[in-house]
């Protein structure tokens, strides 16, 4: 009887066994399933992420390297980036339409193209405190707003207040998040640069005839801090070699770098040796203090101003709207009447010449034409898209001979009343000088 | 540019208003044949309101003139601003048209030829 109960006590024994062996090792299958979920579920977030960062660098590229440019202007960016992708931002936002334009244009375009424009742009730089796909996104949705409203305001305190608002509305979503920004827009036609601040690191702005380098302050909160925030507007008028420098602060503490000396100390130098010296010092700075941080470097350096550049349909309507343009230039520099009326007068006869002879009135083809400022005298060279001609052959010293010719007429006058005239391009190209008395 | 076209004393008038440019010649061109094509002999081509015109315009106004002057009719230029006044000058366009300071004056003259 006791091996009987030996050997139940044994067979329950070993069933316990084996029961806790299947059951530990189902467990261990479990968990072997669960770890493998586990890191799949890990490889997929990484891969995501992966995405959503090349996602978001992509975006910064595309706004960083955006084909906008500004007549006169050149434009250099530096993008110091690590691995993150970070709330600093700068773009061009070009202007299609300006409404004081379009309110002395002869003749409205109709389009939603002015073909007088890009003589007038507008910048943003900034810089916010969140990183990633999330700051990438943000900063897609401020630039786009800021391009809305520059396309039918051009005051950048207004500009700054719709930003403003926009951002002070998606805080309810983003809890502690804050922008700076500093707004330019740039009238070529005028030379004038008008700004505003939203709290961002004034640029440096370095006037060559002055030899002198200063900050544009201006007062203004930073943005998203209240709603329909109002901004200071400031201006300064620009001369040919006259440089503006900008970044996103490396710091986030109230100790900057002193970007005025550094500028100061590297400004005699081109634009590319002046920004790799300040680019340098940056890097060093954020390396010396442990930072790891992303940062975005402008440099802008006037090649001209007052400047004008255009490319028109050859049609005869276009006559009137370039003239006025011009003219508008001139008067910026002070012409007087009696040259205004010289000036309108030439232009109205070489434009006439370059849509109707040059260019066979095709409003399918173009012509070009650029103004500017030399030796304190006003000149405009207008270009068709024609063959040219011979125009050595040409008299314009006199009038035709026969007095009811009705052609000829043109170059005589224009002869009369600039102070210089000649042809270029075998003939598609005419340059004419005014001095500005 | 506008174009307004009134009758006195069996002369047509034309006034124009705005800068005459390549563009603008056009309407002037149209306004100009349509007076011709109705027979009238007798226009004043008013350029009172014009501050400024070009080669084009003169042109057209040369054409109107060869075309009346054809049918035996006659074109005068009345009031015209200094500066374009001076552009008929420098093209000796003051020895090819009749130019008069007052409307009243050109439609004397232009009575006298009849």
């Amino acid at each position: 009887m006791y091996h009987i109960l030996g050997y139940t006590f044994l067979a329950a024994a070993l069933i316990l066994m084996a029961a806790l062996f299947f059951s530990k090792s189902k467990e261990n299958k479990k968990l072997l399933i669960k770890n493998s979920l586990l890191e799949e579920e890990i490889r997929n977030f990484t891969k995501k992420l992966d995405e959503d960062l090349r996602l978001a660098h992509d975006f910064k590229r595309q706004y960083l390297t955006n084909n906008h440019s500004l007549h006169g202007v050149d434009v250099s960016v530096r993008h110091f980036s690590d691995s993150v992708v970070g709330g600093e931002f700068f773009s061009l936002i070009p202007l299609d339409k300006n409404p004081d334009r379009c309110r002395r244009c002869i003749e409205p375009c109709g389009s939603s193209i002015c073909h007088l424009a890009k003589n007038e742009g507008s910048f943003i730089i900034g810089d916010m405190n969140i990183s990633g796909l999330p700051a990438a996104l943000m900063i897609a949705q401020v630039l786009s707003t800021a391009e809305q409203v520059a396309g039918s305001i051009t005051s950048p305190g207004k500009v700054l207040e719709r930003v403003n608002n926009f951002i002070y509305k998606s805080k309810s979503q983003q809890h502690n998040f804050y922008t700076t920004a500093f707004y330019g827009y740039i009238d070529q036609r005028k030379g004038v640069l008008k700004y505003s601040h939203g709290g961002h690191e004034p640029p440096i702005y370095y006037s060559r005839s002055a030899n002198k380098a200063r900050r544009l302050e201006a007062p203004g909160l930073v943005l998203g801090t209240n709603l329909n925030q109002r901004f200071e507007e400031k201006e300064v008028y620009l001369s040919q070699g006259d440089k503006i420098i900008m970044y996103t602060p490396l710091l986030e503490e109230k100790e900057t770098v002193n970007l005025l000396g550094l500028v100061t100390k590297n400004i005699q130098e081109n634009m590319n040796s002046l920004l790799d010296n300040v680019e340098k010092e940056l890097k060093n700075l954020a390396q010396s203090k442990g930072h790891k941080r992303n940062f975005i470097l402008v440099g802008l350096e006037i090649v001209n101003t007052p400047f004008g550049q255009y490319k028109v349909p050859a049609h005869l309507f276009m006559i009137s709207k370039v003239t006025e343009e011009v003219i508008f230039i001139a008067q910026q520099l002070g012409m007087r009447n009696k040259g205004i009326i010289a000036l309108r007068i030439s232009l109205n006869e070489i434009l006439s010449n370059a849509i109707i002879h040059g260019s066979g009135k095709d409003p399918n083809k173009s012509i070009e034409i650029v103004v500017w400022i030399e030796d304190k005298s006003l000149k405009v060279k207008v270009k068709d898209s024609g063959k040219g001609f011979d125009y050595k052959k040409l008299d314009f010293e006199k009038i035709p001979e026969d007095l009811l010719a009705e052609e000829g007429r043109g170059l005589f006058l224009v002869k009369h009343y600039v102070d210089e005239m000649h042809f270029d391009d075998g003939g598609s190209s005419i340059t004419i000088t005014k001095v500005i008395d | 540019m506008e174009v307004k076209v009134d009758k006195m004393k069996g002369a047509e008038i034309i006034t124009v208003f705005g800068k005459i440019d390549a563009y603008q010649s056009i309407k002037l061109k149209d306004a100009l044949n349509e007076i011709i094509d109705k027979g009238s002999k007798k226009i004043i081509v008013n350029l009172h309101d014009v501050s400024f015109l070009d080669s084009t315009a003169l042109g057209t106004l040369i054409s109107a003139l060869k075309k009346i002057k054809n049918k035996g009719g006659e074109i005068c230029i009345t009031k015209l601003q200094p500066g374009v006044g001076e552009i008929f000058e420098l093209t000796r366009l003051n020895k090819v048209f009749k130019i008069f300071p007052s409307n009243e004056e050109a439609i004397d003259y232009l009575t006298s030829l009849e």
